[in-house]
């Protein structure tokens, strides 16, 4: 008796951490959608024979690159804080890198090295795909081949951000949301 | 040999008691056939019904919000919860509803995970994805009792080291697939405890020997030759493993190690007879110390102590000459490395040797079995050795060509006498 009830309180128990997981995401990502900052990431073409995989899209931002000096090393996966601002005509810019978390004010964003290349730190962003309901697929596809030869036109994700967290919100191609395509 | 139990008691060769055992026992045996059946058909079904919902949250419904989504991406790991608790509380006794609910569980876990990274965009990477949902199951295993959540476990963590050890770009040290391998251990004892002729045991058997020998090349890096001491020693433990008491209780789920720890052994020894290893090992001037603190250095001491203590076990309790020759192998190598490490040529000459030695006693071993398997096994090293030496050799054609010949002849004869022999003695 005494054991079965030790398994049921132990099971109680697994099942809450179980839950918690997903439910610590879920809290976490809202607060941020909800609550946070919002920025504008142009988008660059990608390559076009990948990107697709599944049901999202494979994004890369136009601003995918630090300058950096020769001295430091930078190891690829290794978590770096970007410091940020919005240009003029709306976009983000990113400034400078650091290892640390920046302290004094300013707005952040914390992302990975992707590799280091030519005195230069390649980020890996936390938002490179945006998923797509199954049956927008093909659709949004032909959208966004047509828009990464046209350079006139400006695709763009909006992201929130709150004390370096980031998340992705919308995916814009020609000025309309990826939400409105029927 | 049918059985006619009444006619049995009524000419007196068994009592009434003896045929109610018999008929308890026949019908007992039936009962746990319709029962393996029954689990079989309850873990297909919750695999099938589990893959079904998730596939249909995957579609990613447009129409329902976000909010919506979050909520639904809970409902089947909550449904899968309620049925294994439900199952606890009513203290129910089938294994069929426990491997099934279990299965489930093990499945919504990772959809939930997965359902909230896609709700949210969130382009993480595979491993720590895995890992994330392979510890949040590992306690479903020992509480549920569930043997195939367990073996869908053994599955996950070798994924994980695979994607964390060879295929992510971002090549990482998958230290925590050990520790997860180790945590899952006790069931598997447990299993061969209780059940020690279940083909669960079996399965595991099959999937320990397999994530083992794909994980181990994970720890090689910048002394990646350390790797073969170790991957010998591993399949040293393999050829060992009936020096465990555990182990012996039933011999014949022993198989899978035996296969693996002999043809793995094979495997490396021939990697190892070719002359490109030992050239790139005596132009690399290792320090000794240096080594001695690599990374892979662990595995090897490990491995080798393990492998050692079994062989001790193994001589203690039975005699040396019912030993295989190649579960000394692993000492052999090492002894190898350590003094003809910087002499490639030297090296290279007692590996072939060994390889011939080995081909021959398992030739002699067939004979005295009279096994016609073991004796074409002896000679199919030797073929694969003459193959080997066919490709990296200054031997001229001709001689070559008798080598060949001289082979095949050796196959014949070996093979027409055994069976010659076979004949007369029926």
């Amino acid at each position: 008796m005494r054991t079965r009830t030790i398994l049921i309180v132990a099971f109680i128990i697994v099942s809450m951490i179980q839950l918690a997981v997903p439910a610590q995401m879920i809290y976490k990502y809202h607060h941020i959608l909800t609550y946070g900052k919002q920025f504008k990431f142009k988008i660059a073409p990608v390559d076009p024979s990948d990107p697709f995989r599944g049901k999202f899209v494979r994004l890369r931002m136009v601003e995918d690159k630090v300058k950096v000096d020769s001295l430091s090393r930078w190891q690829s996966n290794e978590v770096i804080y970007l410091k940020i601002e919005t240009r003029s005509d709306g976009f983000v810019r990113v400034l400078d890198l650091s290892r640390e978390k920046p302290q004094s004010g300013g707005d952040f964003i914390k992302a990975r090295v992707d590799y280091e290349m030519d005195n230069s730190v390649i980020i890996e962003y936390p938002f490179s795909k945006y998923y797509l309901e199954e049956s927008k697929a093909p659709e949004v596809e032909r959208l966004y081949f047509k828009a990464s030869r046209d350079t006139a036109n400006v695709s763009f994700v909006t992201v929130n951000v709150i004390d370096g967290e980031a998340v992705l919100k919308e995916l814009i191609i020609k000025g309309k949301s990826i939400k409105d395509i029927q | 040999m049918r059985i006619n139990l009444p006619e049995l008691i009524e000419e007196n060769v068994i009592t009434q008691q003896v045929a109610d055992h018999i008929s308890d026992f026949y019908s007992r045996k039936k009962e746990s056939g319709v029962n393996k059946l029954f689990v079989i058909f309850g873990v297909l079904g919750a695999l099938l019904v589990g893959l079904g919902i998730l596939l249909i949250i995957a579609h990613n419904w447009d129409i329902l919000s976000r909010n919506v989504k979050s909520v639904l991406a809970f409902v089947p790991m909550l449904g899968a919860q309620i049925l294994c608790g439900w199952l606890l509380v009513r203290r129910s006794d089938s294994m069929a509803w426990k491997e099934g609910a279990s299965t489930f569980l093990f499945l919504s876990v990772g959809a939930s995970i997965s359902l909230v990274s896609q709700i949210y965009h969130i382009s993480g990477d595979l491993s720590t994805y895995l890992l994330v949902w392979m510890s949040l199951s590992l306690p479903v295993i020992y509480l549920m009792n569930s043997s195939f959540t367990s073996l869908l476990y053994l599955i996950g963590i070798t994924w994980y080291s695979c994607e964390a050890g060879y295929w992510s770009h971002r090549i990482d040290q998958p230290y925590l697939y050990w520790i997860l391998l180790i945590l899952a251990i006790p069931h598997y004892l447990m299993l061969i405890k209780r059940n020690s002729g279940s083909n669960y045991v079996r399965f595991h058997n099959l999937l320990i020997v397999i994530s083992l020998v794909i994980s181990l090349g994970t720890v090689a890096r910048a002394n990646s030759e350390l790797i073969y001491i170790a991957y010998l020693s591993l399949f040293a433990i393999f050829l060992l493993i009936e020096g465990i008491p555990l182990f012996q209780k039933n011999k014949d789920h022993n198989l899978i190690f035996e296969i693996a720890g002999f043809s793995g052994s094979m495997i490396i020894l021939f990697i190892l007879s070719f002359s490109r290893f030992w050239n790139h090992l005596s132009t690399m001037h290792h320090a000794v110390d240096q080594l001695l603190v690599s990374r892979e250095m662990i595995p090897v001491i490990l491995t080798t102590l393990i492998a050692s203590v079994l062989l001790y076990r193994n001589i203690r309790t039975q005699t040396l000459s019912r030993i295989k020759p190649i579960a000394f192998l692993y000492l052999i190598y090492i002894l190898i490395y350590v003094f003809l490490g910087s002499m490639p040529s030297l090296a290279i000459i007692f590996i072939n040797m060994l390889i011939l030695f080995l081909g021959v006693s398992t030739i002699i071993i067939g004979l005295r079995l009279n096994h016609i398997g073991v004796l074409n096994l002896g000679l199919l090293i030797i073929t694969i050795l003459v193959i080997c030496r066919f490709f990296d050799t200054e031997l001229s054609f001709m001689l070559r060509g008798f080598l060949f010949i001289g082979v095949g002849i050796g196959f014949f004869l070996m093979n027409y006498r055994m069976l010659k022999s076979r004949k007369n003695e029926n």
